[in-house]
């Protein structure tokens, strides 16, 4: 029963980890995984921007302005 | 210092931040353009004039979306901006149009967090006073949507709607699960409007409101829903053109009539990873055609899992839509590539509820180390990697430059016939072991199937006209079914029934020279007899040749027929025969007046 006892206390201790110690400087990777997420953002739009496009029109009965 | 607090921030800012990397991407072209066309229509004109004056096939309030979407593009830019509007790289529409999904998503992940901190009791729903400790579930059900292959290509990469629907139905639940049912029609009636795959969840959650709330409750419900639809096409209703909007919710029955539209599901395995090039219409157990046959298999299972919501509970909710979800993509021909995304959301719920019924009150404390929930989230992972594929690969066959280059290789059967038989046998896996009833499941699917071909069994004749034509083309007017071919042009509508020189026949087929009509009859056939002649409703010039093929070999020529000849019966052998073509030529001198009908036309096994 002990035993049990003790295993539980053990688990339960896991559950309340706090994210500190689940990942070691929560803080730091945290906003590093954002930081790197907003380049990302910038160069895909770039990305985009400098591409070669093309005009799209809807098949079919559409509209395509006034 | 505790950060805990901030974990749930970051999950969903990151999540967003992830969407927001693949916004540029271009996407699914041709989705783009149609949002384009059908969002412009309405900013230029109305809703109702953009309904009738482009192929807008969603429900009608979905335009009132993509007019908010371009009303919001001209407070930046002119929509008429020829090249840059209707650019592929348009870069303020794609985010102003990706945006609505995106942050469906995040909503959907809200849900999430909210239903997993409530306290659970599976057989009474949901009480929402008690809250459940663990945040533990929260992280891992919020991540697994929000970090989703799935859910960040829909949305943010091919710029589907798909999250919308799925997240304002999940808005519906809530307002159920805190007994609110007026408002849980009514929303339910937003989703359906604005997701019109919505619509086949209808039975079990209006079963699910009467389980919650009782039948007062259901009344409310329906209401709400009715009041809704009504005042979502106020515009409709008052110019006088409801019908448009009921068009909008069945056009799209039969509007692509192949196997599979790029699903990996059983009709692609059968189709042999070519599904969008072998009709429908095509006899799998005896003359029941495919389409048919996928719609016994998606009514059996539907009727299995209101079987199965009768259990009552919140987890036999989910698990029914899950289900219903997966029927829908895996067993009906013409399923879309993304009709199978709701069950990734669906299944997230029935997960929680699941592995917590699973569990003892003690092991639910640190579930995540029992092998029921460690098995039940490897397979979802599973599943959502393959369908990931099936997702990636539709777009790629589309526009390869936009998807995944490393991943193009896999567009090809040897690929897609595997990832579909993986796809396909988890799902059945799935129903054979969550669900009760499967002999009495099996028993109905085996019931239909021998009913529908009690005259093959008995040797009977059947009319040909009790079988769909694989392909059918003529050059005037549409195939007509037991009436004439002026029947359905209602200006011109001279006779309802067919007959030639007034001899009249209740059954037959109604066409126009030129025409090729094909059906696959599969070799379950040894005769074939037909009473054939010019219709009676046609002009005195007419003038046509029949001509019966049997896999493309000439089996009989008619003579020349003309408008006041009798008409004649043949009967011809198509023993071993797989497709039958039904010709009518106009005989060399135009096809004026040519009204042909095949008159009585019967098969004989």
């Amino acid at each position: 029963m002990r035993a049990h006892q003790k295993l539980a206390t053990v688990r339960s201790m896991k559950t309340n980890k706090n994210l500190d110690q689940l990942i070691p400087l929560f803080p730091l990777v945290s906003i590093g995984i954002i930081v790197i997420l907003c380049i990302a953002i910038v160069a895909s739009y770039t990305n985009t921007a400098n591409m070669q496009s093309t005009v799209i029109l809807p098949g079919g009965v559409t509209y395509t302005g006034k | 210092m505790k950060y805990n607090k901030w974990i749930f921030p970051f999950l969903f800012l990151t999540g967003f931040l992830i969407r927001m990397v693949f916004v540029p991407n271009p996407g699914f072209e041709a989705d783009m353009s149609f949002w384009k066309s059908w969002g412009l229509a309405p900013y230029d004109h109305d809703i109702v004039w953009s309904m009738f004056n482009t192929n807008n096939n969603y429900p009608t309030p979905f335009a009132y979306l993509l007019w908010i979407v371009t009303g919001i593009y001209s407070l930046f830019t002119n929509p008429h901006n020829y090249n840059e509007f209707w650019s592929n790289t348009n870069l303020l529409f794609l985010t102003l149009m990706k945006l609505p999904a995106i942050l469906a998503d995040l909503g959907i992940a809200g849900i999430l967090l909210w239903f997993s901190r409530l306290s659970l009791d599976s057989r009474n729903g949901v009480n929402t006073s008690q809250k459940n400790p663990t945040t533990v579930w929260s992280i891992i059900l919020v991540s697994l949507y929000l970090f989703s292959p799935i859910s960040i290509f829909d949305s943010a990469v091919w710029g589907q709607v798909d999250s919308l629907g799925v997240f304002l139905f999940l808005c519906a639940v809530v307002m159920v699960l805190t007994k609110k049912p007026f408002l849980a029609g009514a929303i339910y009636m937003v989703a359906l409007m604005t997701k019109l795959q919505n619509m086949i969840y209808g039975p079990l959650f209006f079963l699910f409101i009467w389980q919650l709330v009782g039948f007062a409750g259901l009344v409310k419900a329906i209401a709400g829903s009715t009041l809704l639809f009504f005042l979502l096409n106020i515009e409709f209703l008052l110019s006088g053109n409801m019908a448009r909007v009921i068009t909008s919710l069945t056009v799209n029955y039969d509007y692509f009539p192949y196997l599979s539209l790029n699903s990996y599901n059983i009709w692609w395995i059968i189709a042999k990873g070519n599904g969008m090039g072998v009709s429908d219409k095509i006899l799998t157990v005896g003359i029941i055609n495919a389409k048919t046959m996928g719609l016994i298999l998606f009514a059996s299972t539907y009727l299995l899992t209101v079987v199965n919501q009768l259990k009552k509970g919140a987890s036999s909710f989910f698990l029914s839509l899950t289900l219903v979800v997966g029927a829908f993509f895996f067993f009906q021909t013409e399923s879309h590539d993304r009709y199978l995304f709701p069950a990734f959301v669906f299944g997230l719920f029935w997960i929680l509820l699941f592995v917590n019924e699973c569990l003892t009150i003690k092991d639910r404390k640190h579930f995540w180390t029992t092998a029921v929930f460690q098995n039940t989230v490897i397979g979802y992972i599973l599943l959502t990697l393959l369908y990931f594929l099936n997702l990636h690969t539709a777009f790629i066959a589309n526009y390869p430059k936009n998807g995944i280059q490393a991943l193009l290789f896999l567009n090809t059967p040897s690929w897609t016939i595997p990832i579909s038989v993986l796809l396909t046998l988890g799902y059945i896996g799935f129903l054979i072991t969550r669900c009760s009833y499967l002999i009495v499941y099996g028993g109905v699917i085996l019931l239909a199937i021998l009913g529908l071909n009690t005259s093959l069994f008995l040797k009977k004749p059947i009319f040909l006209t009790k079988l769909s034509p694989i392909h059918a083309e003529q050059q005037y007017g549409r195939l007509s079914i037991n009436m004439p071919v002026n029947a359905k042009a209602e200006e011109w509508k001279t006779w309802d029934r067919l007959s030639t020189q007034y001899f009249f026949y209740p059954t037959g087929l109604g066409t126009h020279a030129n025409s090729n009509i094909i059906y696959h009859i599969g070799k379950r056939f040894t005769k074939f007899a037909t009473d054939y002649g010019i219709d009676t409703e046609a002009g005195n010039q007419a003038s046509v040749v029949f001509e019966i093929y049997g896999d493309n070999k000439l089996l009989f020529q008619s003579p020349l027929m003309k408008r006041f000849d009798y008409p004649k019966h043949i009967e011809v052998d198509i023993t071993e025969v797989t497709y039958l073509r039904l010709v009518v030529n106009d005989s060399g001198n135009g096809n004026i007046d040519d009204h042909a009908d095949w008159l009585n036309p019967v098969l004989k096994p």
